[in-house]
């Protein structure tokens, strides 16, 4: 065996950035996916969702592949947050690429919650560049005051408001409210062999590749030769040898009755934050008996959500939401606001992507004007989201179920329970809803009680100075590992700042690739 | 004296504790009951009213077939539009996904013997006007107890409602509706990085 193998569990943004960066420095890669493959481009999914109005459920694994429980007072089933595809969940995104701002790596020592992390923005910040780079992010900061630093531009232009948060964005920046476009990994014009942006609307899923997906990169890696994909094989356990130096991946088709070996030099855990914490814990031995990493308990620990209340108002002219699939009109304003501490930060999100409205069971036929009497008011209704960050607390975590899955293996158990802090954050958020509204000329608008994830999950294994205090390094080694590491949003410390967390798990991924690199080479 | 009282303080007690869980077993078992009665009602309304597809191959539409879908289609949202992502949606479905293409083949002749009986030609060959009058005697909408009844004689009309009507409606809603409402396309497709910064040129004329 090479010196310069790597096994990467997980094809997602997180381990393809990795995979492709390792490739590229002639290591050989092996990727190992539980998930189906999922075409790329991915104009065929988009066609079936937008024109056939239909969900392939062969891009879905069957439950007994993919379960998990849950408890704790999350209203939604966070395993229905995970797309587990070759690709993985960033195969489905609207592609916010938002940097954390520098406070959001010190919130112990500045504000007295969640724990600082041992690298701050600036030893990240050349790996934003790095990951923005990479993706293809179209933005800028010109009219984002509250902007963190940057040591390069962005690498594409960014996507004007569209007429409708314009109309909305002048009349609050008259009470002091700023709008501003936002960064996206959405290509402004051509890039990297991906075409421009066509606005083709429900960007979730884009046609063309406009929109990033790892697949583009992990194409790019197994065109060299050096990198192969796995797709449906699950990865069971990393087996270690006796010094704790991981060995190998035990490895099992999905329709296979028994599982093999493969064997690698360096493992790579890059699976998300639940199914690398369960891999972890499933992968105890007699040297490790309560799980890689896990000497002190933190793996599956300082696990959170982000809480994000999906809010509306109403206007009395109409905006015309929808028209831009891409998200443009945010609010950075609160990301680190005064009282901050009291309560999280909050991002505002003004954007209306993609609106459907369910219709009423029409009465009769032939009835056109009714449908379209019965939609008219959407022109008025405008999406906004409140967007916050929350804090870790013994009553957020990751364990093993026990429930199990196809092989015998226990599936993971989330329980989450919101914490006093949360709340706070709440209504902090629900003052920052009042105060748009107001200051934006709506005269309705709902705000719903129950929170959303916005399907980030993060912590579980994150990175410390310490085994004491985590799980992993600040480069994601496993503390006692000298080959196996954890990388992604389960290395988020303690609080996970109130932006969008896939650009900062894609700069943490560089991170480690560099030094899986420099340490090798 | 004393004695009698702690007896029947005792008896008392007792008579108590037997009562309380009485009345909680009485009090839970008709909720339990209930509870089972109302699913029980639930389910077998939905088997009745819900129908689903039928189980067969999936294959290309004949000719005939997909007018009569078209023509239902025009004359389900009553305005000119383009019909093409319509013809792709019903032979995507009929090709791809079981049952689609027997519900389709059934409908169309459904309504093709219909338009035969009303007006001695087949159901696109009809003037307009009689087109929606076959429609509605042969897919009428249905409320809550008609589907109920139809749907204890004959579903065939729930079957048509459900994967015919319904979804056309559907696809009208997430397309041609935006246009009537005064976008410059629907979501699907490619709309260009300009116009949505302006507002639209044909606003809605509804209110």
């Amino acid at each position: 065996m090479s010196s310069r193998t790597a096994a990467i569990v997980g094809s997602g943004i997180v381990g393809t950035a990795i995979a492709h960066q390792l490739v590229r420095h002639g290591f050989v890669v092996d990727v190992f996916e539980k998930g189906p493959e999922y075409p790329y481009p991915h104009a065929k999914p988009f066609n079936e969702r937008t024109v056939y109005l239909h969900e392939d459920p062969g891009y879905r694994l069957p439950r007994d592949l993919r379960n998990l429980t849950s408890s704790g007072n999350y209203p939604s089933n966070p395993d229905l947050e995970r797309f587990m595809v070759v690709g993985g969940s960033a195969t489905r995104w609207q592609a916010i690429t938002l940097r954390m701002v520098p406070n959001d790596f010190k919130t112990k020592s500045l504000y007295g919650y969640g724990d600082d992390w041992p690298i701050s923005y600036g030893d990240l910040e050349p790996y934003y560049c790095s990951a923005e780079t990479l993706l293809g992010v179209s933005g800028t900061d010109a009219d984002n005051p509250f902007a963190p630093p940057r040591s390069r531009p962005y690498p594409l232009p960014h996507f004007d408001l569209t007429y409708g948060e314009r109309m909305v964005a002048e009349k609050a920046r008259d009470a002091g409210l700023v709008l501003h476009s936002t960064p996206q990994a959405r290509t402004r014009h051509r890039y990297d062999e991906r075409p421009a942006c066509q606005n083709f609307g429900m960007c979730s899923v884009c046609p063309i590749g406009a929109r990033y997906s790892p697949n583009h990169h992990l194409a790019a890696a197994v065109a060299t030769g050096r990198c192969r994909v796995h797709t449906n094989v699950t990865v069971r356990r990393i087996v270690t040898d006796a010094t704790g130096r991981s060995r190998a991946l035990l490895c099992q088709a999905n329709g296979s009755p028994t599982p093999t070996e493969h064997a690698a030099d360096i493992v790579v855990v890059a699976s998300g934050a639940i199914e690398s914490v369960r891999l972890l814990l499933l992968s105890a031995d007699e040297h490790h008996p309560d799980g890689l990493g896990n000497q002190a308990g933190h793996v599956g620990r300082h696990f959170t959500f982000h809480h994000a209340w999906y809010a509306q108002l109403h206007y009395p002219d109409r905006l015309y939401p929808a028209r831009f699939g891409g998200a443009t009109g945010q609010s950075c304003q609160f990301l680190d606001p005064p009282g901050r501490g009291k309560h999280g930060g909050v991002k505002i999100e003004f954007s209306a992507a993609s609106e459907y409205h369910r219709l009423r069971e029409i009465k009769a036929w032939g009835k056109r004007a009714e449908i379209v009497e019965q939609l008219e008011p959407m022109l008025h209704w405008h999406p906004i989201a409140l967007h916050a960050e929350s804090v870790p607390s013994p009553r957020k975590y990751v364990a093993l179920s026990a429930q199990r899955d196809r092989f015998g293996d226990p599936f993971a158990h989330v329980h989450y329970q919101s914490a006093d802090f949360d709340e706070s954050t709440r209504l902090f958020s629900r003052q920052l809803f009042d105060r748009f509204a107001a200051a934006s000329g709506a005269d309705d608008g709902t705000f719903p009680d129950a929170f959303d994830s916005a399907a980030h999950h993060m912590g579980g294994c994150r990175m410390g100075r310490s085994p004491a205090d985590s799980v992993v390094d600040a480069y994601g080694k496993v503390h006692g590992a000298s080959n196996l590491f954890v990388v992604g949003g389960s290395n988020f410390v303690g609080t996970s700042g109130a932006v969008n967390p896939t650009l900062t798990m894609v700069a943490l991924a560089l991170r480690t690739a560099a030094f899986i690199i420099d340490q090798r080479s | 004296m004393s004695s009698r009282a702690a007896i029947s303080r005792r008896r008392f007690l007792g008579l108590v504790g037997v009562v309380a869980i009485a009345s909680i077993v009485a009090a839970w078992l008709p909720t339990q009951w209930a509870r089972r009665l109302v699913a029980r009602a639930r389910d077998w309304y939905r088997a009745r009213t819900d129908p689903e597809l039928p189980r067969t191959a999936p294959g290309p539409l004949s000719p005939r077939t997909l007018e009569v879908v078209q023509t239902t289609t025009a004359r389900l949202v009553d305005t000119p539009v383009e019909l093409s992502h319509y013809t792709r949606y019903f032979e995507w479905r009929a090709e791809n996904l079981p049952g689609y293409r027997e519900v389709y083949e059934r409908f169309a002749q459904t309504l093709d013997a219909a338009a035969k009986r009303a007006a001695h030609v087949g159901f696109v060959e009809c003037p307009p006007a009689v087109q929606l009058r076959v429609l509605e005697n042969t897919v009428p909408t249905p409320g809550p107890v008609g589907a109920l009844i139809g749907g204890m004689f004959d579903r065939t009309p729930q079957l048509f409602h459900k994967y015919v009507v319904r979804e056309i409606l559907a696809l009208f809603v997430r397309t041609d509706a935006w246009v009537l409402l005064g976008y410059e396309a629907w979501p699907g497709k490619p709309r260009g990085l300009e116009r949505y910064t302006r507002p639209p040129e044909t606003p809605v004329k509804a209110s």
